[in-house]
């Protein structure tokens, strides 16, 4: 009897899932031993075994105080942050993009990751650190919410008529929102800040994850772990939007329903993470854009491998940004914006020709 | 998973029995009707075409029988010797199982190959996060074998004609396994062979005792396949039906010319002897 099993197409994912995984917990590993202290990779892991209790039983001594505290203190915890926060926009860019139909959607480019960071903002000036991921999503929130309210307003002035928010308008939206939430972001720090406070503004307009602590670790990878996992799981629902809404209504989705759950789900994620890092341009589009090069569009696979290399994306970026001018630190926004900005270009590029 | 598919010719006959009726359909879009009372049946293994001009809501009314728009009053059901299932109130995955709609123009930017499109069609058959099974993909190729475009399987939607994205749409719908078939103008910019394909197939399925309703621009191309025909007319106060009934009865100049608003000739086909419509000013 012949194998009538269809051939395998998913082991290709699942293939390139594992190498993913591999890359990542691999960038991490490496990523930690690289920074402007002398630390050999071999002192750093030393930490970390002993941290995690497995030092003594692979016979290390206990490590130097100073070596302790920069690895255990600093590096890992930044190091972990940005791998949180990579692989949350990407997912979060990934929904988007099903979602709105809109190749260029993305936390940043329709402003929630702005009106994330002005909420944040506000709750840092007033000092009730206790409500930072609530007021960050709730200036994300507000920010979605703006975006395609604007664009679909827009939208029913022109002879299109019914659909209304096309991609451009909804980016074009998204950046008016996005402008307004960062000027006052930076209004709000100016407003309160002493001394030489405003190096946070450039923190929370450029993002970065110099700062990252346990807490950071804690709520952006609990956040990328509950909300992003929960999204990532929504493969075959993001998959019936292909050929839009009426199709996906047609195929017994309920689109309204599903449409708003995401959307709030994107906001909360996008919020704890926007929170911890500030609004780090692009990550949601470059990712998802190179893994469908590489897996295709089906959603179940462009998920998971999105957050994977979106984490790996940002370890790296991050690795760069405090490494390149050493010993001066970049925002790692700068980084994702240098790498981001042409990536966008090249898809306004391409979308010129089929439109 | 593999029981449903294997009992399906069985089940089939016992269940598809049953005709596609709406009545008093009335919508409006604020405070304009579309549609003002409408009432179509289509026969259970027959085509019936959706006629009417512009503006005179074709497509509104499928969209209600295919349950992705509300009406503001009516009843759709399919109609068995006594009973009624109505599928207005029928749970949305379950109607989609009962029901598959192929809307105009239907497209998407994203690179999605032919399988993974016509795959879609069975969401509503399986767990809402579930991914394809191999029966899925198995009933999925059946489907594209079914509409000719097996051979397309790995090409990417993006780079077909317009006659071969019609027999994947058709695919995907068939992929449903439902037991009626909507139809949105299946032969808007295609060219004349694939429009003879694309009816010949629908005429086809109709013969597996599918239900068919479509929405035909072209009334010459209708009085060719069509078993029976619904004619809407626009009016002040949104669609209705001008005329219902065998394509011989409905297609003629006295019924035709005030809907449209022309001169109708009927001329007869030599070989297969159906009414070729001609138009005047």
């Amino acid at each position: 009897m012949s194998d009538v099993r269809a051939p395998a197409r998913p082991g290709r994912a699942v293939v390139t899932g594992m190498i993913a995984m591999a890359a990542l917990v691999l960038s991490v590993v490496v990523a930690v031993t690289i920074g402007p202290a002398e630390l050999a990779p071999a002192d750093v892991w030393h930490v970390v075994a002993t941290r995690l209790g497995v030092g003594d039983a692979l016979g290390f001594a206990t490590p130097d105080r100073l070596v302790d505290g920069m690895v255990w203190q600093l590096r890992l915890p930044r190091v972990l942050t940005a791998a949180a926060v990579g692989g949350g926009l990407a997912v979060c860019g990934v929904v988007m993009q099903a979602l709105t139909r809109n190749s260029l959607a993305d936390p940043y480019l329709l402003g929630l990751s702005s009106g994330a960071s002005l909420g944040a903002a506000c709750v840092l000036v007033l000092g009730a650190t206790v409500l930072l991921p609530v007021a960050a999503f709730a200036g994300a929130t507000a920010a979605l919410a703006a975006t395609l309210g604007l664009a679909a307003a827009a939208g029913r002035g022109s002879s299109g008529g019914v659909g209304g928010s096309t991609p451009t308008r909804t980016v074009l939206a998204g950046l008016a929102v996005g402008q307004l939430a960062a000027a006052a972001t930076s209004f709000v720090i100016f407003w309160s800040a002493k001394g030489d406070q405003y190096r946070e503004i450039l923190s929370w307009l450029m993002g970065s994850v110099a700062g990252a602590t346990w807490t950071s670790v804690a709520i952006a990878g609990g956040a990328a772990l509950v909300l992003g996992t929960l999204l990532a799981s929504t493969g075959s629902l993001l998959d019936a939007f292909t050929f839009g809404d009426t199709a996906a209504a047609a195929l017994g989705v309920p689109v309204v329903r599903v449409r708003w759950l995401l959307l709030v789900g994107v906001a909360l994620l996008t919020g704890a993470l926007v929170s911890q890092s500030g609004s780090i341009g692009f990550v949601g589009l470059i990712l998802p854009h190179a893994v469908r090069l590489v897996v295709g569009a089906r959603h179940r696979a462009l998920l998971p491998l999105s957050a994977l290399c979106g984490a790996t994306f940002l370890v790296w970026a991050d690795t760069l940004a405090r490494t390149v001018f050493e010993p001066r630190e970049l925002p790692v926004g700068i980084v994702t914006a240098a790498i981001g900005a042409p990536v966008f270009a090249l898809l306004l590029w391409n979308r010129r020709s089929s439109a | 998973m593999s029981l449903s598919a294997t009992t399906r010719p069985d089940s089939r006959d016992a269940r598809t029995r049953s005709d596609l009726v709406a009545e008093r359909v009335r919508w409006a879009a604020g405070a304009r009707l579309i549609l003002d009372g409408v009432d179509v049946t289509a026969p259970v293994g027959a085509v019936t075409g959706l006629l009417g001009p512009n503006g005179s809501g074709k497509s509104t009314l499928l969209r209600i029988v295919a349950g992705v728009q509300r009406p503001d009053g009516g009843k759709v059901a399919l109609v068995d010797h006594d009973a009624a299932d109505d599928l207005l109130a029928m749970p949305r995955r379950r109607r989609a199982r009962t029901l598959a709609f192929v809307e105009q123009d239907a497209s998407t930017d994203l690179p999605v190959t032919v399988l993974d499109a016509v795959l879609l069609g069975r969401t509503p058959h399986r767990g809402v996060l579930a991914g394809p099974s191999n029966d899925d993909r198995r009933i999925a190729r059946g489907a594209l074998e079914r509409t000719d475009a097996l051979d397309l399987a790995d090409r990417d939607v993006g780079t077909l004609s317009g006659g071969e994205r019609q027999r994947v749409h058709l695919a995907r719908a068939l992929a449903q396994q439902p037991r009626v078939l909507l139809l949105d103008e299946p032969t808007n910019h295609l060219d004349i062979a694939a429009q003879l394909a694309t009816m010949r197939l629908v005429r086809s399925l109709a013969g597996e005792s599918v239900t068919v309703l479509a929405a035909l621009h072209d009334l010459s191309l209708a009085a060719a396949t069509c078993d029976h025909v619904v004619l809407l007319a626009p009016g002040p106060d949104g669609g209705r039906v001008a005329a219902a009934g065998p394509v011989d009865e409905v297609l003629v100049p006295e019924v035709v010319d005030p809907v449209y608003g022309v001169r109708t000739t009927v001329l007869r086909h030599p070989r297969s002897g159906r009414p070729v419509l001609t138009f005047d000013e």
